[in-house]
Parts: structure tokens; sequence; C-alpha cells
């Protein structure tokens, strides 16, 4: 009864989650509702939010709290954030029940166990290669973490492209249940990481059989049936307890095993934690290596491009942005766009502009719903994207003598000196770089005036 | 219906214009207050209802292009005359009535002009235009805006009425409800590369408003179009339907004469309308 309580409690928090996130993506355009904020505050549950924030901050934000409480809870009760509130992890149960529920038979569940079973020993090495190329500078962790790579998915959905790595996530998940979650998510692993100190977990009594149905239930491979209690990347989802015949599994604090006795489960924990071996020390070596390489071969940088208004300064800006897509999301003018790989893998997704095609209206939408503080919210006196410069041989007022005025007409900090009888001139001290000027030349082809990014 | 729109389906057909009100006459009403300002104003003309008959589709052009933000004031189309406006159309009958312009500066104009929120509490809609399905090819019948991409609402309304503020504009002297034609159109970067101020005049001679009403209780005198500048109180706004006379007479408010701006003269070389008020007459309420 108290379990069925609370898989009904479960199953609705994930729902209003799943569903709820989505919600608010749609309702991202300017001008912003309260959604916006909503969406922001529920971001930085996200414990990653905050160490990417104190990186390049050194100060802890008024919102630090949230991801401390998040860690706080999954001290307690392990990871109930992954398996009660995170929509992405929402959207990967539901395609698990369905994928168990459609191949209902042995051969696929057991292929699926198995490939979850071996990849477990991945996840920490997987961490510590995301770890370096983090401290490297480099936020393609960020990417990785549920709020930002599920925002990042459902921009595209909205926008008309594929999502290509949900996608592959929902593939995967079908193939070998909850993988993503238990080894390859930043955010699972470090909250995998803080659980293995939990409090409360599933323990089993005397009374085990050892048929291993939780075991073959279980999405993330942590049932308590190996050492007596269920591992750290526990989702709190309590099936092991419904699918165990003999009643063995309890939610319990670590000291009160009804079974087992305390030694036998330190020494259960001890022998999964600490198993220093030569073969471990090689791959984590190898990891380290890999990622190093992996930085230097795409760290080169690129021509600067036009970022939005507040962006951080390049190298920053790209080491702090998450590409979750959310600035392209809501830019009013569709000015914001994802930008394509050929800029290099280190600036791959993050946003920029193409003046030409549209220009930014300085309307600071974007500065708004960032999450990560990659678009600071700087006032329009602090702008500076870029300077536009006159190509007086190619300016129709200049070369022609035409009634052209329309790039100092539409400037909107009036940077551009010029009348009937004077052609346009830049005032660069005044100019921030939006590129209007830049979108509304007349010119056919490449505009007579153009924004030299910062 | 109502308005004096004529055929306007296809793209080869002049729409014929011919008005319901006194095209030899303006009527300015004096004050501050938006309501009775657009009460009086209507009612010496003659009342909307000779314009705006029970079931007619109305289209109000103001002028928000550009993005009004705080400290930069008397840029944009008054919202208060505007939804005093859009209450008389639809206490006339008027079955719907769009507010429209295509601003510089996305979708933030209409939302910080104020007019966005004050049309559709007075029952209206306010949207932008800009989207290419927003337009289709109309022949002008000029000679050098011969093809233009031209709003569809304003061809599919029964009644279409301009409604610019005077301020204003650095190519142009000033910016009325000549100038304001081209938040109708979607490619102006044309006008500039051919002849601004022919191809405003042809594009009016192409689509008269039915009725234009110029808002000159307070514009800025210079820095414009995009402000924030000098504000100078009128204290007034002006009734006609007649797109030169209304402009020259607005010219003339605003302190520069209006054979020195080339599109009126080219308008009235058109035969758009009438350029010396002298022969206009002007009622004041």
């Amino acid at each position: 009864m108290k379990f069925k309580l609370a898989q009904c409690l479960r199953y609705a928090l994930q729902g209003i989650s799943l569903v709820f996130f989505v919600f608010l993506f749609t309702a991202l355009v300017y001008p912003l509702g309260w959604q916006a904020e909503v969406l922001e505050w529920f971001s930085r549950l996200d414990p990653w939010v905050l160490i990417s924030y104190l990186r390049w901050q050194h100060s802890v934000p008024v919102w630090g709290w949230l991801p401390l409480l998040t860690l706080v809870v999954t001290l307690l009760l392990g990871r109930v954030f992954c398996g009660w509130l995170c929509p992405f992890g929402a959207l990967l149960m539901l395609v698990d029940k369905l994928s168990r529920a459609v191949f209902e038979n042995r051969v696929i569940n057991k292929i699926r166990i198995n490939i979850l079973h071996r990849s477990q020993p991945v996840r920490y090495v997987w961490f510590l290669f995301l770890a370096v190329i983090f401290v490297l500078g480099s936020n393609w962790v960020l990417f990785l973490t549920p709020f930002a790579l599920f925002s990042h998915e459902i921009v595209r959905c909205l926008q008309g492209a594929v999502p290509w790595v949900l996608i592959v996530i929902i593939v995967g998940t079908l193939l070998s249940s909850r993988l993503w979650c238990s080894v390859l998510c930043p955010t699972g692993i470090l909250l995998s990481l803080v659980a293995k100190l939990r409090l409360f977990r599933y323990q089993v009594d005397g009374n085990c059989i050892q048929c291993s149905k939780c075991a073959n239930r279980c999405s993330v491979d942590a049932a308590p049936l190996d050492i007596g209690a269920a591992k750290e990347g526990c989702l709190v989802c309590g099936e092991c307890q419904k699918v165990c015949p003999t009643k063995a599994v309890h939610w319990l604090p670590l000291f009160a095993n009804s079974s087992k006795t305390e030694k036998e489960l330190a020494a259960g924990n001890a022998e999964v934690q600490n198993n220093p071996s030569r073969r471990q020390f090689i791959k984590i070596t190898l990891a380290v290596a890999a990622a190093v390489a992996l930085w230097k071969s795409v760290g080169a940088t690129a021509k600067n491009v036009l970022r939005p208004p507040g962006a951080l300064q390049e190298a920053d800006f790209t080491a702090v942005c998450n590409r979750c897509g959310r600035c392209v999301k809501a830019c009013s003018n569709n000015a914001l766009q994802p930008m394509p790989l050929t800029y290099g893998f280190e600036r791959y997704e993050t946003p920029y502009i193409i003046p030409r095609q549209a220009n930014c209206v300085l309307c600071f939408t974007c500065q708004e719903v960032c999450p990560t503080g990659a678009i600071a919210k700087v006032p329009l006196e602090q702008v500076m994207m870029g300077t536009a410069v006159l190509d007086k041989e190619r300016c129709i007022a200049w070369v022609d003598n035409k009634q052209c005025i329309i790039c100092g007409e539409q400037c909107p900090v009036q940077a551009i000196e010029g009348d009937e009888h004077n052609p346009p001139m830049v005032k660069a001290d005044k100019c921030v770089g939006c590129g209007t000027c830049e979108k509304v030349c007349p010119v056919d082809g490449v505009a007579a005036i153009v924004v030299q990014p910062k | 219906m109502g308005g004096a729109s004529g055929d306007t389906v296809g793209n080869k057909t002049k729409p014929v214009t011919a008005s319901v009100y006194d095209s030899k006459k303006l009527v300015i009403a004096q004050g501050t207050d938006p309501d009775s300002l657009i009460e009086k104003g209507l009612s010496a003309l003659g009342g909307i209802g000779l314009l705006v008959k029970k079931g007619s589709s109305v289209v109000i052009k103001p002028n928000y292009s550009v993005p009004k933000r705080p400290g930069a004031d008397a840029i944009t189309t008054n919202p208060l005359l505007l939804a005093a406006l859009v209450k008389q159309c639809l206490t006339a009958g008027a079955k719907e009535v769009k507010v429209i312009d295509f601003p510089f500066g996305g979708p933030q104009c209409l939302v910080l002009s104020g007019i966005k929120d004050a049309v559709e509490k007075a029952g209206g809609k306010a949207f932008d235009i800009g989207k290419q399905n927003d337009f289709t090819e109309v022949d002008t019948g000029g000679l050098t805006l011969k093809k233009v991409m031209f709003s569809k609402d304003v061809l599919d309304a029964d009644v279409f009425i301009n409604f610019p503020i005077l301020k204003h504009h650095a190519m142009t002297k000033v910016t009325m409800g000549l100038k304001g034609m081209m938040g109708l159109v979607q490619d102006r970067q044309y006008f500039h590369r051919t002849d601004l101020h022919q191809c405003i005049a042809e594009l009016t001679a192409y689509r008269k408003p039915d009725l234009i009403i110029l808002d000159a209780i307070q514009g800025i005198t210079d820095k414009g179009p995009m402000g924030p500048g000098t504000i100078k109180a009128w204290n007034q706004v002006v009734f006609g339907v007649d797109p030169v006379a209304m402009d020259a007479y607005g010219a003339n408010l605003f302190g520069v004469k209006p054979e020195e701006i080339a599109y009126i003269t080219a308008a009235a070389k058109l035969g758009v309308g009438e350029i010396d008020t002298q022969k206009i007459t002007v009622q004041k309420v």
C-alpha cells in the first residue's frame, strides 16, 4: 500500500516534470512570461550548473542553495533527483518501460541486462575523462547534463531540425535500459558518487532466495542482490522491492540492516569501491591522455564571429555556454543560430549571428533565458558585440549619390550620421555591433557596411 | 463595403479610390485627451459610420517601426489614440480591426510602444507583418516602383486607415503618412536603391488610404526616426483623406515648407493630392 502510493507519486512527479519542461520551451518567446524564470530555476537543480558557475565566477550565486539542496537530498536518500524529478530521466524511464513491455522476451531482456551490467565499469573512467576536459576549459560536460541536452534537443524539434542526439539516446535506451542515466550522464555520475555515502538504501534480508528478479528489473544495474544493498546508481524507484517474491527488500537507513551484519555490508561496499588494479590504472591514464589529446586537437581558434549581446569574451564564452539552445529559441528576430561544425568542435552549437541574414534587435531576451551566464545581463550602454565598418567604394550614397541612409535610419543607437545631403559615416564609439546596418544595406550581395566582431 | 477600396483582387488591378469624406477638407482636433481628440475629429468629418459599415474589416497602419526604449518618447503613434479609434470602428460595427506595421526592430517594437496592449484591450488585433506570406506582388502602375510586394491585409481590408506620427527623419526631413506607407511593403531597400521619393509617391498613388489620421500631439524634431530626440508638442490630431494635403499641412506644422520635401512634391506631381494648403478647408475643433 505504502509502495503503491510512492509509485503513484513518482510517476506523477515524473509526468509533470516531463510535460511541464516541454511546455516551458513552447512558451520561450518574446515577450517572456513567468515560464522563462521557472525554467531557469528548474535547471538550477543540477549541481553541474553551480560547478560551472563557480569555475568562472569565483563567487557563490544567490541560487546556490538549490543545487546544494540536490546534493544534500542525494546524501540522505540517493538519486531521487534522477529517478523522480529529472525530465530527461522521466522520458528515458518511459522509453525503457515501453521497450520492456514490447520486447517481453527472455533473450532480449538478457542482452539488455548484460550490456547494462558490463558497461558499469566505464562510468568512472568516463567521468574522469569529462572532468579533465572540463578543467581544461571545455563545456561539453555541461552539454551532456540533462537540462542542457534535453533543452537542446527540444529546441531542435521546435525549429524543425532532427534531434540526432535524442534519437541515439532513445535507441540506446531501447536496447540497454537506462544506460545513459547510469553510466554516461555527467549529473547521474556525479550524484552516484555522492550517493555512495547515502543514508537510506534498499537492503535485502535473510529471506532472499537469489532469484535475480530485482537485478533483471533494475534499469540502472544497481539492484541490492550481490552485496546486500542497492548500489550507488540506485534511482530509488522501488522496482526491486515490488518484484521481490519473498518481500526481502527493504528501504532502510544504512545501519539498520535486517539480516546481513554491518560488517558484511561494509565489506561488500569496500569490495566494490576499493579495487585498485593495474587495469583500472591503465584505463584511467588512457582517459586522461585521450582527454588532453582531444582538447588540443579541437582547441584551435578560428576567426571571430558575432556573438549575442552581453556574451563573455570568446574563450570564456565557449567555456561557459552549455549549448542548451534556449537563446536560439527565444531570439525575437531569429538572429541567433547554432554554429555549424565547420567552425570547430569546441564552438559547435554555440549561438552566433549572421547579420546579413538577421540582425540583433537588442531586445536582450537571450540574456534573460541564458542559464549559465555565458550571455551576461548587461544593459544596452555596455553592449559591445563589434563595430560596423563602411565601405565607401560600394556604398550607393557615396558612389552613386543615392538618397540612401537606411543604415542610419535603422541604427538603434544612432551610431551612423548622415542625411539627405551627407552620406553615412559610422561613429565607432557609439556602435554596438548589432548588425542592423549590415542587414538592411540595399547593396546587392555583401553589404557596403559590415560588422567586424570584437 | 463602406470603404472605397475598390477591386483589389489579383495583382493587375489598381484599386479605385473615391472618398466618402470631403477630400478638400482637413479637420484639426486640438487638445491632449486621446478619446475626445478622436471623437471630435471623426464627428467633424461626418462620423466614422460613413466609412466603417457593419461587418466590414478595418486595417489601421500606425508607425511603430522603431523600438521605444525607456527615455525615447514621441517616436511611435500614440497607443491611446489608436485604442480610441479601434473602439470607434468596433462601435460602428466593424467585424474586425487589425493594427499592423512592419517594424525595424522585430517584435519588441509593438510591445515597447504600448500599442499591442492598448489595441488588444480596445478589442482589436495588433501584429507585425514582415514574413514572405504577409505580402503579395502588385502592379503599382508606377514608373520607378513598377511591381512591389504589398501587404495582403491592406489589400483584403474593406477600410484602410493610415495613422502616422509627425516626427523628424534624417533622410526626408520629416515623416508622416506618405513616408509611412513604406511600412506596408516588404523590400524597402529597393526604394533607396532606386529613387526613394518617387517610389513613396507611386506607392501612395497605388493605394490611397480611405482615411488618414496624423498624430501630432507630440513628436521628435531631431534624431529621427530612431530617437531619442528633442520633443515638441503640437497638441493636435489631423484628419483627412488627401495624402498630399495631409503631409503638406504636417510639414508646415513641423516647420518645413512642403515644397522642400521631395516625396510630397513627387506625389503632388503624380496627382495624388493637393500640395497647396490654401486650397484646402481647414476646420479646427
